[in-house]
């Protein structure tokens, strides 16, 4: 190494060993933090999942990104009140989707989900309306390097990725992403039982 | 009892588990957290509300990452949320003083240099901007890979390391001025 790099690398070495002999946080602020842990209702229980859902919130967008994901938005649920009055569309192969199909109930739509991933040993859907359980809902190949499933979905907007080779999250290149909450990476999104004849 | 099992166990309302994440993790987000805001008050607000919004959003952690990034980014976002709201009243840079307030037995453990250091560095790095901290920090601070902190923070790789090298144009003069001072 020349004899720049190893300044640089000396140089950064120093903002490492500044950064890494920060001191640790007030035993008060821990003390806080516990009992205010200790205050909170159990995860999961209806107490929290309220509490979760009064929390102010906020995040910071570009305001084309906005506008981008509402007309993306908006696309998603014309395409699937359109689909949903035809038949199931054949898979093209091509590109992944999530297409709404007959309706089952009032309030239910079923949803075809496609997504092409040659090469692929086996593919899971997940999502809010599985819980994420990567073992509840697998996708079959049905053309050749292209996986897909049907399942029925109540109306509103779900969030959905594909597990491929149980390991693997993808998210689906035909639908938008659901904007950052703050928790994970963005999902794929899909509306589903938008107004029809749209 | 690794992270995935802690966190079974703390959904299904076993507190001392969750306890047990706050512990591994708690001193390593402190240290992002300071370095970031420059304000040991802020910082301590920051780890309260991770906390707390990862303990509430137990549910929503998918085992596709490590809880650590999840709570890293839970952590990344409380500070910019902290950040623009320190912006709006005015910039504070801590000093190792208040630090010493806390921890009087840290000066005989490191030498004078060491404290020279951690001063210039907080100064200069308050002075840097928010994203291009973030990215330093994130890269020579805790040492991430640049996949690891795309993924954290939703920015290409090539952004990202145009962040690193901005920031340490911006960083070696300041330093190295305070240095000479």
């Amino acid at each position: 190494m020349s004899d720049p790099e190893n300044k640089r690398e000396a140089w950064l070495e120093r903002i490492r060993e500044g950064y890494r002999s920060t001191p640790p946080l007030g035993p008060d602020a821990r003390r806080r933090l516990d009992d205010a842990l200790a205050a909170e209702p159990r995860p999961g229980s209806l107490g929290s999942i309220v509490r979760w859902w009064l929390e102010p919130r906020g995040f910071a967008a570009r305001p084309w990104a906005v506008a981008a994901a509402i007309v993306a938005l908006l696309g998603v649920g014309v395409l699937v009140g359109r689909i949903s009055s035809q038949h199931p569309a054949a898979d093209d192969g091509r590109a992944a989707m999530a297409r709404s199909g007959s309706a089952s109930a009032d309030s239910m739509t079923v949803v075809h989900f496609t997504l092409s991933a040659p090469g692929a040993a086996s593919i899971a859907l997940v999502g809010d309306f599985n819980d994420w359980d990567a073992s509840a809902t697998p996708m079959r190949q049905t053309a050749a390097g292209v996986w897909s499933v049907s399942i029925p979905l109540s109306h509103g907007r779900h969030v959905y990725a594909f597990v491929v080779n149980s390991a693997r999250w993808v998210n689906d290149p035909g639908a938008p992403l659901a904007p950052e909450d703050g928790f994970g990476v963005p999902n794929s999104v899909v509306v589903v039982g938008w107004p029809r004849g749209t | 009892m690794n992270d995935i099992a802690l966190v079974a166990r703390a959904r299904n309302g076993d507190r001392d588990a969750f306890r047990a994440l706050v512990d591994a993790y708690y001193d390593e987000l402190g240290r992002f957290a300071w370095r970031y805001l420059g304000h040991r008050e802020d910082a301590e607000d920051a780890l309260q509300e991770t906390f707390l919004r990862a303990y509430r959003g137990l549910g929503r952690y998918v085992e596709r990452e490590a809880f650590r990034s999840w709570l890293f980014r839970i952590l990344i976002n409380r500070c910019r949320s902290l950040a623009r709201r320190r912006g709006r009243r005015g910039g504070i840079v801590v000093h190792n003083e208040e630090a010493l307030r806390d921890h009087p037995d840290e000066r005989t453990s490191a030498s004078t240099s060491d404290f020279e250091l951690r001063d210039a560095l907080d100064v200069a790095l308050q002075e840097l901007e928010p994203k291009l901290r973030e990215a330093l920090l994130l890269k020579h601070g805790e040492g991430l890979g640049y996949a690891e902190i795309s993924s954290l923070i939703g920015v290409s790789e090539s952004a990202l390391k145009m962040r690193v090298k901005r920031a340490c144009e911006q960083l070696r003069p300041r330093l190295e001025a305070m240095r000479h001072e």
